[in-house]
């Protein structure tokens, strides 16, 4: 029998780092990816989804993806959801849904499972915290045993309330604890006989979350008991952070061939973050607008940041007797300033006194 | 640097003007309007050029300088640095574009371009503005204070780096951009950006009370909800009492349905016995009364042909007496008549034939003199008059001819074959009529030919239409159809009947109805036996409609319960439409937390680059001020000494800081010059100067202009002014400018 692990769908996310056209657009893909995913078990012989929270960004649904989620549901009669909310989920979905498709099953604030041929997946949402409520939890050790919560695994005592304490849960005869909230990819045993998984959202919506978007496969062998999973890459686009290395490099142009360099065998499709690091002259100055409007029509999205710092050479300007030797020595005497902060300094003050003007 | 001589063409008030100046103190002492000033002016115009940018014609140097007769002007500059003479030479024009500029070697008279493009910056390494404050010192602006040049001048670094000039517009592009990020200005970024911050504080500080209205909301949509479900078990509750008390009712009406089926069973055979009573001596199957109905429909399709082909009696009456007649045949009749009509002709003829004869012996002599005459026309107009005469006299010929021969013999041939034939005709019929019955006149014969003709007709016809029925009617048929109907309905009505079809029909009706009966008994008997084949048919069989159950009550229950139904569903629509719209609002307080963060993250980054600027401005202020600060000794020495010089007095209120600004020590506090007297202060700036300009200038030291720059001291510091100008000549060329002889003994 197979299922589907998907969580942090975040239908509706604003998306504030993309322009407005491009923010709608991602979210018109994130829903078509979430349609795709039900086409994908459709076509597989799914039997069940868990979507383990945050299936909306927020509160207050659109229609668009309240039309969406309805009728991917109650298009699937063959197929059974189980949707356990998360701390971005509200009841406006489910309040708009009268009646409530019957293969749609839903949790609540106490341990609720729903039989699936051997297979028992049991979830309670945390909307009051983590509490007790791993220790409540009753299993039966014979059954196929899916557990369903949305929070962050941790091994100490909980900070906040989306944290689960994965050692309150061992030896309890979980074989899979899916989890949702950790928008990145994760799976680890958690005792002899289980393990836990967080998918990772579906689809990336900030360069925070790059990398490889998707959900987890799940094939159950109700004979021997065994739960296999595999992660299905699945995300329409792919967001990325490049970092480029521009050490020793001393020109605008030079930097662009270093980066188109780097970003050779990118896929066009992708959200790019392209990162500058390494360590450059203090006097050398990039347009990282110029270098964002290079590559715009190379990907869907570019954005540069520069992280280098610049190269201070201070024995260089011991015997400096210029201004921008006594300013160096100035810098340099100072011992409240980290390297950091003194790198910049300089940068600020050598830009100021070559062009009359600083970066903003 | 030494000037040696210069020569004005044309400069304002001056014209076709030679001076020469010795290597020491030059005195020019001249009144008010000669044009002192205007040759200071003219000196440094020549190193320098003109200032173009002011507009108003008194600032602006061009114009006030043009001659005022118009027309070109400007002039020469001899000066002697490094033990080499050059001369420098200007035209000025109405524009920049329109000015003239030389300057040559004596020694080689080649154009030396050493000194370009401005000579007074190469010369003195200061720009126009730096060399009017220091070497250049006029009476209205003795006071000095300090330039990016002359810093840079004094600290000697020019040669090494020229970015000491570049301090000012470095400090001015940081504090730009410091007012810009401005954490205490309204317009700063920072400031706007606290603004900001505060603003989504403020909303989102009502985030707990969002939740907070939220979760009650959620919870009335909660407890609205389990009543509606308490509600809807209610009703289900009734609706199952309700289901029953109908299960009980349906029974008895059930049981009542088959009663009445029952009911209509027993109706229905007695219809049906009570028709098939009429079939005594049983019921004849449908074919066979069919056969009996077709064999009475031949019968009487025979009768009916029979009626219409068969001669009536009359007609058999008429046909016998006609035969005893014993007519001749019709073509011997119509023979006689045509002898008749024959002798008829016969006769007329032959009495006709005398008056014919006369008529064409007649027509025939006219037709031919008519011809004649025609032709006689046509020859007379054709072939003349002879011809004419000709053809009428061949005419009258022709004509006379045709009266007499032909005729004659014609005519008594006629008469005398007409006269036979009549006398064979009347031989004939006298013989024919012989047989028939006593003589008749002649004047009958033809009335009695005709009449034995109709009845010889009539007898034709009724014999042949006794022939045709004789030959054609099935008798044999009409007589084995009658015979099978007999039996038909001697079999089934014994009775006898108002004739065969009358019996027919009756049989007819009654098989019909007989059968309509058997179907109607049959399907009440099916419908009494599927209804007791039913599995319930017991329940329903033991149904007691004593127990009937009165369901109005329950219905009325059921009303007020659905519409408590109604009404909760409603109130849940609008809690739901008011938690859709907390949740709208929610959205907004968790979008202004997420934009709080962010902005919260742009405040730390941005106050940390305000605090990183303000650490460069900091440091470079400071960079510059130790530079500066090493060469502040020695210019505060400087300045003590042409200070104790001028007054007599050693200054040691008197201090100067990093950015060359003097500063007077009075009551335990530091006060800036511009709050002294302006005696003082021209003391103090004619000081500093010199105090910039010696340590400027360590190497060749450069002629100073001093443009009457004692006015505002008092007797006893003149003196003191006078003396230092004679001090100092002694190392510098002096070109002191006065009006007054007081100040120039």
């Amino acid at each position: 029998m197979k299922l589907i692990h998907c969580a942090d769908l975040h239908l509706d996310s604003r998306m504030r780092f993309l322009p407005p056209g491009k923010a709608r657009e991602r979210n018109a893909e994130l829903r078509n990816t979430f349609s795709r995913m039900i086409q994908y078990a459709a076509d597989n012989g799914v039997k069940g989804i868990i979507i383990a929270g945050d299936l909306f960004d927020t509160k207050n649904v659109s229609q668009a993806a309240r039309d969406i989620v309805t009728s991917a549901i109650c298009g699937s009669p063959g197929i059974e959801f189980y949707y356990l909310r998360g701390n971005h989920d509200a009841d406006s979905f489910l309040a708009g849904l009268s009646p409530l498709p019957p293969n749609l099953r839903l949790f609540g604030d106490e341990w609720t499972g729903y039989e699936l041929g051997r297979t028992v997946i049991t979830g309670a949402e945390m909307t009051g915290g983590h509490g007790r409520l791993c220790s409540s939890l009753r299993l039966d050790p014979e059954r196929i045993n899916i557990v369903v919560l949305h929070g962050q695994a941790v091994e100490n005592s909980p900070q906040n309330p989306e944290d689960i304490d994965i050692r309150e849960l061992r030896g309890k005869g979980i074989d899979y604890l899916a989890l949702g909230h950790v928008h990145a990819r994760r799976e680890e045993k958690f005792d002899g006989r289980g393990r836990w998984c967080c998918p990772g959202c579906l689809e990336g919506r900030g360069f925070d979350e790059a990398g490889e978007k998707g959900f987890m496969l799940l094939d159950i062998d109700e004979t021997s008991g065994t739960v296999s999973s595999e992660f299905v890459p699945f995300a329409r686009r792919r967001l990325s952070e490049l970092e480029v290395d521009i050490t020793g490099l001393d020109g605008q142009s030079a930097v662009t061939d270093a980066v188109r360099s780097s970003a050779s065998g990118l896929n066009p499709d992708d959200l790019l973050h392209i990162i500058l690091t390494g360590e450059t002259d203090p006097d050398f100055e990039l347009n990282l607008t110029q270098l964002e409007k290079d590559f715009e029509d190379s990907f869907y999205f570019v954005r540069v940041s520069d992280r280098s710092r610049p190269r201070i050479d201070y024995s260089a300007f011991e015997h400096d007797l210029s201004l921008r030797g006594e300013f160096v020595r100035t810098v340099r005497a100072r011992d409240n300033l980290s390297e950091e902060d003194k790198a910049a300094i300089i940068r600020y003050g050598f830009k100021a006194l070559a062009d009359g003007e600083v970066i903003e | 640097m030494r000037l040696i001589d210069c020569h004005i063409e044309n400069f304002g008030i001056l014209n076709g003007q030679d001076h020469s100046f010795n290597s020491g103190l030059n005195l020019i002492c001249l009144p008010n309007g000669s044009g002192k000033s205007t040759l200071a002016a003219f000196i440094r115009v020549m190193l320098y050029g003109f200032e173009e940018s002011a507009r108003d014609d008194f600032r602006n140097e061009r114009k006030r300088y043009a001659p005022w007769q118009g027309g070109t002007y400007g002039g020469s500059l001899r000066f002697e640095v490094g033990g080499e003479v050059y001369i420098l030479e200007r035209t000025f024009g109405a524009t920049a574009k329109k000015d003239s500029f030389s300057l040559r070697c004596e020694r080689t008279n080649l154009e030396y371009d050493g000194f370009s493009p401005v000579p007074g910056e190469a010369l003195f390494g200061l720009d126009n503005a730096s060399f009017k404050r220091t070497v250049f010192i006029s009476q209205a602006d003795c006071v000095t204070e300090s330039t990016d040049r002359i810093n840079s001048r004094l600290g000697n670094l020019t040669a090494m780096s020229g970015d000491m000039d570049r301090f000012e517009a470095a400090d001015g592009a940081l504090n730009d951009l410091l007012n810009k990020l401005s954490p205490t200005r309204k317009t700063g970024s920072i400031y706007k950006l606290k603004d900001e911050i505060d603003e989504l504080q403020r909303k989102a500080q009502g985030g707990a009370s969002a939740d907070a209205e939220l979760e009650v909301c959620k919870a009335a949509l909660e407890r609205e909800e389990g009543e509606l479900a308490e509600l809807k078990r209610q009703q289900k509750a009734l609706q199952n009492r309700q289901d029953k008390a109908s299960g009980v009712n349906s029974l008895i009406d059930q049981k009542e349905d088959y009663v009445g089926i029952a009911d209509e069973y027993s109706s229905r055979q007695s219809e049906y016995e009570s028709v098939l009573g009429r079939f005594p001596a049983g019921v004849p199957d449908a074919a066979e009364l069919t056969e009996a109905e077709n064999n009475l429909s031949r019968i009487n399709e025979l009768r009916l042909k029979a009626a219409a082909t068969e001669p009536s009696p009359e007609e058999y009456a008429e046909l016998e007496e006609l035969e005893k007649h014993r007519l001749p045949s019709s073509e011997e009749i119509d023979k006689k008549i045509a002898q008749w009509s024959r002798r008829t002709q016969l006769l007329s003829d032959i009495s006709a034939a005398g008056p014919q004869l006369r008529q064409a012996r007649l027509l025939c002599p006219a037709i031919i003199a008519v011809l004649t005459a025609i032709l006689a026309v046509i020859a007379y107009f054709i072939l003349g008059t002879s011809a004419a005469v000709v053809c009428a006299a061949t005419g009258v010929i022709l004509a006379a001819a045709s009266l007499f021969i032909p005729q004659k013999r014609q005519s008594k041939s006629t008469r005398r074959d007409g006269t036979a034939e009549l006398e064979e005709i009347d031989r004939e019929l006298e013989a024919f009529f012989a047989g028939m019955g006593p003589n008749t006149d002649s004047g009958d014969i033809p009335d009695r030919l005709y009449r034995m003709r109709a009845e010889a007709d009539r007898l034709n016809a009724l014999a042949a239409k006794r022939r045709k029925f004789e030959e054609e009617f099935p008798r044999e048929e009409l007589s084995r159809a009658e015979a099978s109907l007999k039996a038909f309905l001697n079999r089934y009505l014994p009775n006898g009947c108002d004739g065969a079809g009358e019996g027919l029909r009756t049989l007819r009706h009654d098989l019909d109805e007989l059968n309509v009966r058997g179907q109607e008994l049959e399907r009440a008997h099916r419908k009494k036996e599927d209804f007791e084949a039913r599995e319930d048919f017991a329940a329903i069989a033991a149904a007691d409609p004593a127990e009937r159950i009165d369901m109005t009550g329950l219905i009325s229950e059921l009303r007020a319960i659905s519409d408590r139904i109604s009404d909760a569903g409603s109130d849940i629509d609008a809690r739901k439409r008011k938690f859709t719209e907390l949740c709208r609002e929610k959205d907004e307080i968790d979008s202004a937390i997420e934009e709080l963060h962010e902005k919260k993250n742009l405040l730390t980054r941005e106050t940390k680059r305000y605090g990183l600027l303000k650490e460069t401005r900091s440091m470079l202020r400071q960079a510059r001020e130790s530079l500066t600060s090493r060469y502040m000794s020695p210019l505060l020495e400087g300045f003590r000494r042409y200070y104790s010089l001028m007054n007599g007095q050693h200054p040691e209120d008197f201090d100067i800081d990093a950015n060359i600004s003097l500063g007077i020590h009075e009551s335990g506090q530091r006060r800036e010059l511009r709050f002294q007297s302006q005696g003082r202060r021209d003391l103090a700036g004619i000081c500093l100067r010199m105090a910039m300009i010696e340590a400027m200038y360590r190497e060749e030291k450069p002629f100073v202009i001093f443009d009457d720059p004692f006015t505002n001291l008092d007797e006893a510091r003149t003196r003191g002014g006078l003396d230092f100008l004679k001090e100092i000549s002694d190392e510098y060329q002096i070109l002191y400018f006065t009006c007054h002889s007081s100040r120039a003994k």
